[in-house]
């Protein structure tokens, strides 16, 4: 190979060249046969020290910690030591750039734009692409609602009801519109001045409790039940409305006092019962499907994580909590050392994997496990969570295997995942050769695994990774999940995209 | 069933040519990560359109669906919005087409299992450092300042780093290949 051009080539591929330099560049690989193979060679040499590079790094996870607690350690100050250690924490694996913008949206350093929270969502049929789940952090946008009930708490303070069908936009945690629907609002004195708008008119509240009936025409019906509100509409003085009064307002904002508004308006009490109602009846659903999974012979291990016990597996640590709903078992993973052992012995040539998950937290520089088998063994699978909020299914090659090894995901999970139930499953098909991932019942990802031969499970992890002493490499990296997990099922088939759908929808929270 | 046939050995081929592909896309893309991301989405397409394969080499297919994935990708980023980006990416994909051929494939292999063990024999710091550059895809100034190492130390080692490893790699003889 040609070596006088290698810093040419290596600062094309460090993207450090210049215009008139990336002319120069492509002239050169037009014009120049020698100068376009030692380019294609020497780009072709990076990629495969890369790979290697990479390999060296999955063997030594350790590194992190081990290599500098002997003599190097030893030779160095205290100070140097400890610049020493946040190196090395660095240089560990993945060698990743910790300023990379795609790291940005995990990190606390992200900005928030979230207004409000999805506190309560009965029998809600959303219309549009903004379908929030329960728990849900909502940032400013429009809400279509076909039909069902949606509670918002707003960063303000201020709780309000939704009753489709619905239009209602978020713009602020102290302001929203509504182009039609019925509303509820309840605002406490810390979020005086909430205000919401309507097509005729804008409502500023001085804290109260009051309902809106608004229709497409931009005629509505306004209620204080208590306190009072401020109406300001165009071209027009500001009406004061009290406590147990009511007002009319037609589509240009001309509004009277009414004593016959006969609207009926949705009530927190009420909200309440139908979402303990409407989860009681979703938990005995899932209570029946749970059992008739008991004679699936497609499933070889589920963990349903009810009534505080487990047959598959060992809880270590970890705390009981309460699942996606009131009576529903869940495990909560808080603690590094915290995990369930379990042994899953045969050979897939399908699998998938599925879980609910209520992920608490996106560590910038840390996978979380999902189920890791134990070291990092070829055929056995590691399912987890990447630093990016990914999702990946992978297994080791053996050394100086090449084939396909399936990608992962980036960005499956964001700030506004965090504390929401989220249903999670990968499938596994050796005769497709593929890897495909979905998150709530929708297909994200697939990806080409052309594996050639089944996976293993063996021992292993749900929630974190154990890599025995007798290793020759010493203990691994932390993989702990954090979050909680309320079912985990692994079948000996790839579910269809259909089937995965069907059971997000009847179970989800 | 002879359509199953006729898919299976595409794809067989196809998937056999990976690596030179990720070189490719890497070298359309310059980061390792996305190369694969490019590689993938390029094979997926291959998986949906094996079909549509008549004639042409399976290797230039493929290089087709990267070269449309890469060029993708760096639109998102808006990585390619100056026309002398445009000519660089255009004719570093061109260079590939001419120097990528499946009989330079072949060797392959056999170069990376060389590689592989003159890279284990190679100080631990030149591996950070080489895995920082090409699979972290860090710059020189940024691996000076994480290596507490002037930047042109940094050039200097990776240099003879390279140098090392092509030696190294001259002098070892093939070794057998593990079942």
């Amino acid at each position: 190979m040609n070596h006088e051009f290698d810093q040419f080539f290596d600062a094309y591929l460090a993207g450090e060249l210049s215009a008139e330099q990336s002319v120069d560049f492509a002239e050169k690989l037009d014009s120049d046969p020698g100068f376009r193979a030692a380019f294609v060679g020497f780009v072709e040499e990076s990629h495969e020290l890369a790979s290697v590079a990479g390999e060296v790094a999955d063997s030594r996870p350790e590194k992190k910690i081990s290599s500098l607690s002997t003599s190097t350690f030893r030779a160095i100050s205290a100070a140097a030591a400890v610049f020493l250690l946040v190196v090395a924490g660095w240089l560990w694996w993945p060698w990743q750039n910790a300023d990379d913008p795609k790291f940005a949206d995990v990190t606390g350093e992200a900005p928030d734009r979230s207004v409000a929270q999805l506190e309560k969502a009965v029998g809600v049929q959303w219309i549009g692409p903004v379908q929030p789940a329960q728990g849900a952090a909502l940032e400013p946008g429009i809400l279509h609602i076909a039909e069902g009930v949606a509670q918002l708490e707003f960063y303000s303070g201020a709780q309000v009801i939704v009753e489709g069908p619905a239009e209602f936009e978020l713009i602020s945690a102290y302001h929203a519109r509504c182009l039609q629907g019925k509303i509820r609002a309840r605002v406490p004195k810390q979020a005086q001045g909430f205000s919401i708008q309507t097509a005729s008119f804008e409502l500023i509240d001085l804290g109260t409790e009051f309902g809106m009936d608004v229709s497409t025409s931009g005629a509505a019906n306004v209620r204080v039940f208590d306190g009072e509100v401020e109406l300001h509409a165009e071209n027009r003085a500001k009406q004061s409305v009290l406590g147990g009064q009511a007002i009319a307002i037609d589509a240009e904002g001309n509004s009277s006092l009414t004593q016959n508004e006969s609207s009926s308006y949705p009530d927190f009490a009420e909200v309440q019962a139908r979402a303990d109602s409407d989860a009681m009846a979703k938990l005995e659903r899932w209570k029946k499907w749970n059992e008739s999974l008991r004679s699936d012979s497609r499933i070889v291990a589920r963990f349903d994580f009810q009534d505080r016990t487990i047959d598959q597996g060992a809880i270590v640590g970890c705390r009981w909590a309460e699942g996606r709903w009131p009576g529903k078992g869940a495990l909560e993973f808080r603690h590094t050392g915290d995990r369930v052992r379990v042994s899953i012995p045969g050979k897939f040539s399908q699998l998938t994997l599925m879980t609910w998950i209520r992920l608490d937290a996106l560590p910038r520089l840390r996978h979380q496990a999902l189920l890791l088998t134990d070291e990092y063994r070829p055929d056995h699978i590691h399912w987890q969570i990447p630093p990016i909020g990914g999702l990946a299914l992978k297994a080791r090659l053996k050394r100086g295997e090449s084939i396909v090894k399936p990608g992962q995901i980036p960005n499956v999970f964001d700030q506004n995942a965090l504390g929401v139930w989220s249903h999670v499953c990968s499938t596994f098909s050796q005769q497709e050769g593929m890897v495909r991932h979905y998150l709530n019942g929708k297909e994200v990802s697939e990806h080409v695994f052309d594996y050639g031969r089944p996976l293993q499970i063996g021992v292993g992890d749900i929630g974190n990774w154990s890599v025995p002493a007798k290793m020759r490499t010493g203990p691994g990296p932390p993989r702990n999940f954090v979050g909680a997990m309320d079912e985990m099922t692994i079948w000996n088939v790839t579910l269809s995209p259909d089937e995965i759908h069907d059971i997000y929808q009847q179970h989800r929270p | 069933m002879d359509s199953d046939k006729n898919r299976d050995q595409i794809l067989k081929e196809a998937f056999g040519y990976h690596k030179a592909l990720v070189a490719y896309a890497y070298g359309l893309l310059r980061d390792y990560a996305l190369a694969e991301d490019a590689v993938q989405s390029g094979y997926v397409a291959l998986t949906k359109r094996f079909d549509t394969i008549s004639g042409d080499s399976v290797l230039a297919w493929c290089r087709g669906a990267v070269r449309l994935e890469a060029l993708q990708l760096l639109r998102k980023r808006g990585k390619v919005s100056s026309l002398e980006e445009t000519v660089l990416f255009d004719a570093v994909a061109d260079a590939f087409e001419i120097e990528q051929t499946p009989e330079r494939e072949a060797m392959r292999l056999e170069r990376l299992e060389k590689l592989r063990d003159c890279f284990a024999k190679v100080p631990t710091r030149s591996q950070k450092m080489i895995g920082g550059r090409y699979l972290g895809g860090l710059g020189l100034r940024e691996l000076a300042l994480r290596l507490n190492m002037s930047e042109a130390a940094v050039r200097k080692g990776i240099y003879r780093t390279r140098l090392l490893l092509r030696e190294c790699m001259e002098r070892t003889p093939i070794a057998p290949r593990s079942t």
